[in-house]
């Protein structure tokens, strides 16, 4: 069973997979480590799933950090300016500093504040961990999208596009599939099938539901740009130009780390996913199942290609 | 003949990510998190858009390359850049 326990009074060790990464935790005397339940239930055993790299984190508590009374989940990543090597993952009130430590293997320095005497339920880390997860993800040829997704035939499906685009819709109109992830998820190489790509479920969207198959890690099927189409028109899927399918993965990423070389290499690993992977677009219908569209898409590459459109075309705010 | 950006042509934004993919172009303009994806004749403007080529020289180009009459090239390499200029993609090398 995998140990998820604060830590209080006593240091602690946590083992677990998340988001394709395996997380080896080290928290020193009373420091305040707890993964939120809805949290937890997202992570897989790092001796069953396979994982593309691995963390080995230190967790101290840091006096200067201001402790907060409602920490979120949103984090950011950005390089250190004197040191380029070293990226930082930062929460409202936790930190974290990352370096590689050889091919698949990454240090972890996690600071966090000093547990208040009131506190009796100390804050997870939810957000450090995401951000390292989507962090490490990125360096070793991955990607964080912001996706709902299913599970069809053992294979995951994701729904892409901004808020309010309808990927939960879409999501709830696949029948017969198993829910995989509400919000977030993270895509890799499969390091065990050569030309794949595997997917995990990360939390987000719910603080009571858990997706059916998110504790799983599901190869990639396709990626789906979602639409809402006429009331009267029937459902479809199209197969994306290379550009557009481009556009509707990027405009999906998370991660803040923002400079051109980050962003080109963030397209370029977009690109190589969109070679391997089918990236279309479903135009949803309130009412109609589209799960048999799906299967075809995602295992029979059918579907027409969408013609390229004129000029310049703005999304509303790349995620996040 | 110097390599250096000229003061008033056209120059991509340093703070701009930019990859050509079958044809078209996604420029990711970096400070803004806007992202924008340009069609193939925008992709060759916006390759031109160099700091050292005039815009009678893009226009110039456009016509050479995509069989279209100089006015019309003109008026939407002009109408073009103006946009791109506006999401910060592109700016006036030496510019205030």
């Amino acid at each position: 069973m995998l140990d998820f326990a604060v830590a209080r009074p006593g240091p602690t060790h946590a083992r677990f997979a998340f988001g394709g990464v395996a997380f080896e935790v080290e928290a020193g005397e009373g420091v305040g480590w707890r993964l939120w339940p809805e949290f937890a239930r997202h992570v897989c055993d790092p001796d069953r799933f396979p994982v593309v790299a691995r963390v080995q984190c230190s967790v101290a508590i840091d006096a200067s950090l201001p402790g907060v009374a409602s920490p979120s989940r949103a984090f950011t990543v950005e390089r250190r300016g004197d040191a380029p090597e070293t990226t930082v993952v930062a929460s409202r009130d936790l930190c974290a500093e990352l370096e590689a430590d050889g091919p698949g293997r990454y240090i972890a320095s996690v600071r966090i504040p000093p547990l208040r005497p009131d506190d009796t339920d100390p804050q997870g880390p939810d957000a450090v961990v995401l951000g390292l997860a989507a962090a490490i993800l990125e360096r070793e040829g991955g990607i964080s999208l912001h996706a709902a997704a299913i599970e069809l035939d053992g294979h995951a499906v994701l729904f892409v596009g901004p808020s309010g685009a309808g990927k939960s819709t879409a999501a709830r109109l696949s029948v017969g599939c198993r829910s995989f992830a509400f919000d977030r998820v993270n895509v890799a190489p499969d390091n065990t099938r050569s030309g794949g790509y595997v997917a995990w479920s990360l939390p987000g969207g719910s603080r009571i539901a858990v997706p059916q198959s998110a504790h799983r890690r599901l190869p990639l099927a396709a990626i789906l740009r979602v639409r809402q189409a006429h009331p009267h028109a029937a459902p479809r899927v199209e197969r994306l130009s290379a550009a557009k399918a481009l556009f509707a993965v990027r405009e999906s990423m998370w991660l803040s780390d923002l400079s051109p070389t980050a962003e080109e290499n963030r397209i370029d690993a977009a690109a190589l996913l969109r070679a391997r992977i089918p990236v279309g677009e479903i135009h949803t219908v309130l009412g109609h199942s589209h799960t048999a569209l799906l299967s075809s898409f995602a295992f029979e590459r059918a579907g027409g290609i969408a013609e390229p459109e004129p000029q310049l075309e703005a999304c509303d705010g790349c995620a996040p | 003949m110097s390599a250096a950006p000229q003061p008033g042509l056209p120059c991509r934004s340093e703070r701009t990510a930019f990859r050509v993919v079958g044809g078209e172009a996604l420029v990711m303009v970096v400070d803004r998190k806007e992202l924008h994806r340009l069609n193939d004749v925008g992709s060759r403007v916006f390759e031109l858009c160099d700091g050292r080529t005039t815009v009678d020289a893009i226009v110039e180009s456009i016509v050479r390359e995509f069989a279209v009459d100089v006015p019309t090239a003109r008026a939407d390499v002009e109408h073009f850049i103006r946009e791109l200029a506006a999401t910060g993609a592109i700016l006036f090398e030496g510019d205030a």
